[in-house]
């Protein structure tokens, strides 16, 4: 490889990124915030005072926000049934609507989006078991995240936890009412919704994703090497259950009613992202099921029954991912929800 | 959205903040992805690259030379997120590889491709080819950014280049 194949490719490579996040008002007010603290600074110094810039901090631990009721819907719903096969609910996912980015909530009778812009970019997305709270994981800073619950029906947003740097997860246990998420640096922790008893589960870990046993008593996280293990609480024993060699495994998903991980990986080959099943019983001999769909697949959490798997992927003819829903018996593709922007991490509300 | 959000004067100018947005960050979100490989972190790094020097504008030496200072923050942001995330080099958190987007299925393994064997060099090698074969920069442009000697910036460059031929092979369509 010579150095014009290194423009070329590089070249190819950066134009195939998405266009930047579109410049919010909130980033504006932060421009301006900033230049008034360098104001301020500046003029103290002269002065000789000291003025603490802490006075120009802005609380944001309990920002309350409005749900959105004006997203346009995507053009792919139109007359869409949606999924009549599928519990009646809502799908809550991440999305970048009216470029801002947020959470938006879709019912599964007919597709159609609600959007609650959160304080800052979310990444993980859980939901309480009683269905009424999203724990999500605010992206500060580059390196500073934050844990937060938006309560759906008040779009209040409430801050447990943001001392730890960034974040990953998280999930949330309902026998045991429990928050589990990941720090940065792979530490794996669980704290209460109120905020109270932070535990430090596993240190170093390397892990990404977690997600819980419906029992509470089992956890499984992927790794930034792409395994996935499963820890038993009781006496924090591990065992491997996806191999890095058999695809990067990543957002590993337990089943509401069977012993079984679905994990998206990277085919080695392919380079498609799948989803596979895979056991977490003890000395299981079961292979890996994969789920081919036909195209990219990501992020698949369970419905409440175990029948359906939703993904995010990408709509035929469109620049942005979608929320779909695979039906195990049949591995079909079906869609349930989207905006006309980037659509990602579904959740499941409801029984 | 308020007028103090919407312009700022600078030094005798008024400066539409959007514009400058608009301006800039297309290239430097395709420059940020180059050096980290997620389009998460490379939307957040333009967001708050250009939040910090938005916000300095005004005491700015060359306000004029924006996008040099935009390109030097997000560097030095990444350099920064890889200290506090415990990585030691500024290869994304691998979870990113889903969340990368494109239209086509070959444009994912050519960019996958790239990305993947970018992800392979140590970081200031990697940011050091971006910068002279990206950015098109002399040897002392990416000297500069990188806060090293030319004697530096060159082998860093060299050291490259050698590993990505011997990653990659002599034919780089085996890849695309």
């Amino acid at each position: 490889m010579d150095e014009r194949d290194l423009r070329h490719l590089l070249a190819v490579a950066a134009g195939t990124a998405a266009p930047p996040t579109a410049l919010s008002e909130r980033t504006l007010r932060r421009v301006s915030v900033r230049a008034a603290t360098l104001l301020v600074v500046v003029t103290g110094v002269i002065l000789g005072l000291l003025i603490p810039t802490t006075i120009l901090v802005l609380n944001t631990s309990r920002a309350t926000v409005q749900p959105i009721s004006s997203l346009p819907s995507p053009s792919q719903q139109t007359g869409n049934p949606a999924l009549p096969q599928m519990s009646s609910g809502s799908v809550l996912f991440r999305t970048y609507a009216n470029h801002q980015p947020g959470l938006a909530g879709a019912k599964t009778s007919d597709g159609s989006v609600v959007g609650y812009p959160a304080a800052q970019p979310a990444t993980g997305i859980a939901v309480s078991p009683e269905g009424d709270e999203v724990a999500f994981n605010e992206t500060i800073d580059v390196s500073q995240g934050a844990l937060a619950i938006f309560d759906i029906s008040s779009g209040e947003i409430k801050r447990i936890v943001s001392d730890l740097g960034g974040l990953n997860g998280p999930a949330w246990s309902a026998p045991r009412d429990e928050i589990l998420f990941a720090t940065g640096r792979g530490d794996i922790y669980t704290v209460r919704p109120d905020g109270s008893n932070l535990t430090l589960l596993k240190e170093a870990a390397g892990a990404v994703e977690v997600s819980w046993s419906p029992d509470g008593k089992e956890i499984a996280y992927s790794t930034h090497e792409g395994d996935v293990w499963v820890v038993t609480l009781s006496n924090l024993s591990t065992r491997q259950v996806w191999h890095r060699s058999l695809g990067f495994g990543s957002w590993p998903s337990w089943s509401p009613t069977e012993p079984v991980l679905a994990i998206q990986a990277v085919d080695p080959e392919s380079q498609v992202r799948e989803v596979h099943l895979v056991s977490t019983s003890e000395n299981s001999s079961l292979q890996p099921v994969t789920l081919n769909v036909g195209r990219d697949v990501f992020e698949p959490s369970w419905t409440p029954d175990g029948e359906f798997l939703l993904v995010s992927a990408r709509t035929p003819d469109s620049n942005d991912r979608d929320i779909y829903a695979i039906r195990l018996t049949d591995t079909s593709l079906q869609l349930v929800a989207g905006t006309p922007q980037e659509d990602s991490v579904p959740r499941f509300i409801g029984e | 959205m308020d007028a103090v959000c919407q312009g700022m004067e600078v030094q005798g100018r008024v400066v539409n903040l959007s514009h400058l947005y608009e301006l800039h960050a297309p290239h430097a979100k395709r420059l940020a992805y180059l050096l980290c490989g997620s389009e998460d972190l490379a939307d957040e790094l333009v967001q708050e690259a250009f939040v910090r020097v938005a916000g300095r504008l005004e005491h700015l030496r060359h306000p004029d030379a924006f996008y040099a200072y935009l390109r030097q923050t997000i560097v030095n942001l990444l350099r920064v997120n890889a200290r506090s995330s415990g990585r030691e080099d500024l290869t994304p958190d691998p979870s990113a590889a889903g969340q990368v987007s494109a239209d086509a299925s070959t444009e994912i393994v050519s960019r996958e491709a790239v990305m993947s064997l970018l992800g392979t060099l140590p970081p200031r090698q990697r940011a050091a080819l971006i910068l002279r074969y990206y950015e098109d920069f002399s040897t002392e442009q990416v000297a500069a950014v990188l806060d090293c000697s030319n004697g530096t910036a060159r082998s860093l460059l060299s050291r490259g280049l050698a590993r990505l031929r011997v990653d990659v092979g002599t034919d780089p369509e085996e890849w695309r």
